[in-house]
């Protein structure tokens, strides 16, 4: 019973770590959009995508902490396709190598 | 049970530390996915401008069109492609690059362009000029370095040939020579031996008076001379640099309006020009060349130069 407890805690903790990754995620990313700068958040992209990703499928393992598993994997697909989107039509629109 | 011992039994329901918690929980689920939501505003708006600037008007349109207008509109001019920046912002497009001139054997950069579009409208436009002798801003009817024969020239010739022979022997200079006639590029770089025809002005049968079918002042228009080897240069490879010309004005025509605004001129009147072009071919009556001082100063002898505008010295460096 005590470990049911615990392993409820554990998912829904991990859960909200997604989430609150995905949001600080971003958060980061709009900030590096609207300052124009290169801010060393996007080339640690990969990391915080994997780490979101990661406890949001561990997440799903809790039926409490789904939806919050759900929501972060929600946001790595998103910074996934919006990584591969910018990076297909940068390369179309900036005619340099 | 009495109603007011269920009411008591209630609140206490209410105060428990639970429903505080799932309370708690609940508004925070509601910050966070509001604040996701708006979070996702911005990177979808980077995604619809790239997207934008993909498939609707495409950002290498808005560059071809400012580069293609400047080397049709400005005398003596190249520009490196390569070197050309651009960067994005939010339904905005920035791009910044650097004018050159050639005067003797080498290219100098004369002008940084700056310029700021809203999709495909050209919002602002900066430049900042490092020439030592500025054409007119607005090239007009009275202030044209370029003259066309049926007009009177109102640069002060005589002193620009003064000043050229005042220069040391080691130097070289760039020169607007305006012509007496209409001549055919071929005739000319035969007739100016010694120093290199760069830029010709071509007579599209409105420069007599410098104004468009409709009354709107117009400046000259041409085309670069010399081969072009660099490989953006839109006149590189080109058999006929002339084709090439009215193949460019007429590739720019759909975006005069852009071209116009990208250029000094108030008016470009393409339409006409081009009807005029492909009836009558190409003569020219303005000619911009570079050479050493003194090859350029034994042309104040020749009968086809009506006036004479100096334009950029630089210290020697001619290789030929």
């Amino acid at each position: 019973m005590e470990l049911d407890k615990v392993k409820v805690v554990s998912f829904r903790i991990i859960g909200w770590f997604s989430v609150i990754t995905g949001v600080l995620a971003l958060l980061l990313l709009n900030i590096s959009m609207l300052s124009g700068y290169d801010i060393s958040f996007m080339e640690q992209l990969s990391f915080w995508v994997s780490a979101i990703l990661i406890s949001g499928l561990v997440s799903l393992f809790g039926r409490h902490s789904r939806p919050l598993g759900l929501w972060g994997i929600g946001i790595a697909l998103f910074l996934i396709f919006f990584t591969g989107v910018i990076f297909f039509l940068g390369w179309m629109i900036v005619p340099f190598p | 049970m009495a109603p007011s011992e269920k009411l008591k039994s209630h609140t206490e329901k209410d105060s428990s530390p639970a429903l505080k918690r799932a309370i708690a929980v609940t508004r925070w689920k509601r910050i966070l996915k509001a604040l996701t939501v708006a979070l996702l505003i911005v990177p979808i708006g980077y995604m619809l401008t790239f997207a934008y600037y993909a498939f609707g008007t495409k950002s290498t349109t808005l560059m071809d069109t400012a580069s293609k207008v400047l080397y049709l509109t400005e005398p003596n001019t190249s520009l490196e492609e390569m070197e050309f920046d651009m960067d994005f912002s939010l339904f905005s497009m920035n791009l910044s690059f650097d004018q050159y001139k050639q005067v003797g054997s080498e290219h100098y950069p004369v002008r940084h362009y700056n310029l700021h579009f809203v999709l495909d409208d050209l919002v602002e436009k900066e430049m900042a000029s490092n020439l030592d002798r500025n054409p007119p801003r607005y090239p007009g009817e009275d202030n044209q370095w370029l003259v066309h024969p049926g007009q009177v020239p109102k640069v002060d010739s005589g002193q620009d040939w003064l000043m050229l022979k005042g220069l040391p022997e080691e130097t070289v200079a760039e020169a607007y020579f305006s012509l007496n006639d209409l001549y055919s590029i071929t005739e000319l770089r035969k007739a100016f031996p010694g120093v290199d025809v760069l830029w010709a002005a071509i007579y599209t049968g409105i420069e007599d008076e410098m104004l468009s079918a409709d009354g709107d002042p117009v400046s000259p228009i041409g085309y670069p001379v010399q081969p072009d080897r660099t490989y953006w240069s839109p006149f590189r490879d080109s058999m006929s640099h002339e084709e090439t010309f009215l193949q460019l004005l007429k590739e720019i025509q759909p975006y005069e309006g852009l071209a116009m605004e990208v250029s000094s001129h108030k008016n470009l009147a393409l339409a006409e020009r081009i009807d005029y072009i492909e009836t009558n071919g190409f003569k020219t009556y303005g000619v911009v060349v570079t050479g050493p001082k003194r090859e350029i100063e034994a042309l104040e002898r020749s009968d086809l130069i009506r006036s004479m505008k100096l334009g950029e010295v630089k210290l020697w460096n001619w290789t030929k």
